[in-house]
């Protein structure tokens, strides 16, 4: 089939290209997507701060093994349309990720956080707890770092199995409102607002490619899901 | 950042899927695996509807820290270890030695249980029937030592009664819950 064939004679892709891509590319994509779409919606832009980058949030290709590499190439070349929607979600993401750096950099920063951990960490208001214990295995020098990742994360209460929890479920609404400070705000603004245009993003492409999954699939007469799930 | 010990509770008893994810999380951690691999192991495991994200992962190994050692059975680490239904894993050659060595390590606690027990009470022999030996065990373990056990499986909630001395709950909601 030649890269011109319009739509139409895409039909003539076999069964077992159809198949492969499904099981190597398009499923695994829609799954990867879901994903970012599903912490998205919970505003979890699970930013870590020791890697600076956000955990679950990552460019297309890299939520397909290295090994399919080439079927997602000649699926792009059969499929062109894909291309620009592929771009569109990793230049929001490269936003989204700056923003986050941007924000994090301004928190640690900031007066009022550094104020807001030393007034919550003196030995009376921590009420005889270390905090090392509070924070674990992170050194002094990142304790202000984890807060912010929470702050970008919005992280309202964290359960009982992280150290920090009792610190952050007692304080971490006063670190929070941090976001609305007037040295913060329009760091935290540019983050929502990154955020924002990422997620429709990530939801456009998500219909896009089931939709091209679900002409695939009839005109092929290949199932999506060959097997059922356990 | 580590988890440290929570306030004393029963012990944490994993069924096969909570299990065999916290063991594909270390293994993947081990070998440094990277996003795409993980996703397409966690979805094998977890299922289409049970996004595991990084978030999840992250969580599910803090409070695995915060709960050592998590009680196993034979008949459960007999079933972890089959990976007939797993085929990346089974393809994976050195998950199984892997996860072994650390089934037999100070993380896990293995304990036992004896047929006759789950016989001697009618009340385990019908959840044996229902469940199976592996599941009634775990449910005898959780109860025997007020634990609290973490499954996939809602139908075991059944099992749960106003009398039972563990709790159950399902891995996904307890991993999203806060207190």
């Amino acid at each position: 089939m030649s890269r011109k064939s319009p739509p139409t004679q895409q039909a003539e892709v076999s069964p077992n290209i159809v198949r492969a891509w499904f099981d190597t590319v398009l499923n695994p994509l829609i799954h990867g997507l879901k994903i970012e779409a599903d912490v998205m919606s919970r505003g979890d832009l699970t930013w870590r701060f020791r890697t600076k980058s956000p955990a679950s949030l990552v460019p297309v290709r890299s939520l397909l093994m290295d090994v399919v590499q080439d079927n997602l190439e000649q699926f792009l070349s059969l499929h062109p349309e894909f291309v620009d929607p592929n771009e569109e979600h990793d230049a929001e993401l490269g936003r989204l990720v700056d923003s986050c750096r941007d924000l994090h950099k301004r928190l640690i920063a900031s007066e009022e956080m550094q104020a807001a951990l030393r007034k919550n960490t003196t030995p009376e208001a921590l009420r005889g707890v270390s905090i090392d214990r509070i924070f674990g295995a992170v050194l002094p020098d990142d304790f202000l770092s984890v807060l912010a990742e929470y702050i970008i994360n919005n992280v309202e209460r964290l359960p009982r199995f992280y150290t920090t929890a009792d610190f952050w479920n007692e304080h971490g609404a006063e670190f929070l409102k941090l976001r609305h400070s007037r040295e913060i705000l329009p760091f935290w603004e540019d983050t929502v607002q990154a955020a924002a245009r990422f997620s429709q993003a990530v939801d456009r492409l998500i219909v896009l490619l089931k939709e091209v999954r679900n002409d695939l699939s009839l005109s092929a007469g290949v199932p999506i899901i060959e097997r059922l799930p356990r | 950042m580590k988890a440290f010990p929570q306030p004393k509770r029963g012990p944490v008893v994993l069924d096969t899927g909570p299990l065999l994810t916290y063991l594909a999380l270390l293994y993947l951690d081990s070998i440094g695996a990277k996003k795409a691999y993980r996703d397409a192991l966690f979805w094998e495991i977890r299922g289409e509807n049970r996004a595991f994200g990084e978030t999840e992962q992250e969580r599910i190994g803090f409070l695995m820290e915060a709960s050592r050692p998590l009680l196993t059975t034979a008949p459960l680490v007999a079933e972890v270890t089959k990976l007939r239904e797993y085929s990346r894993l089974a393809k994976a050659g050195e998950f199984r030695a892997f996860s072994l060595d650390l089934l037999a390590g100070d993380t896990f606690l293995e304990t036992t249980f004896s047929l006759a027990e789950l016989h001697r009470e009618p009340r385990y022999m019908e959840l044996t029937r229902r469940f199976g030996v592996t599941d009634a065990g775990l449910l005898l373990l959780a109860d025997r030592n007020g634990g609290l056990l973490l499954t996939d499986d809602k139908p075991l909630f059944a099992a749960h009664s106003s009398e039972s001395r563990f709790d159950i709950r399902l891995l996904d909601e307890y991993l999203r819950e806060v207190t």
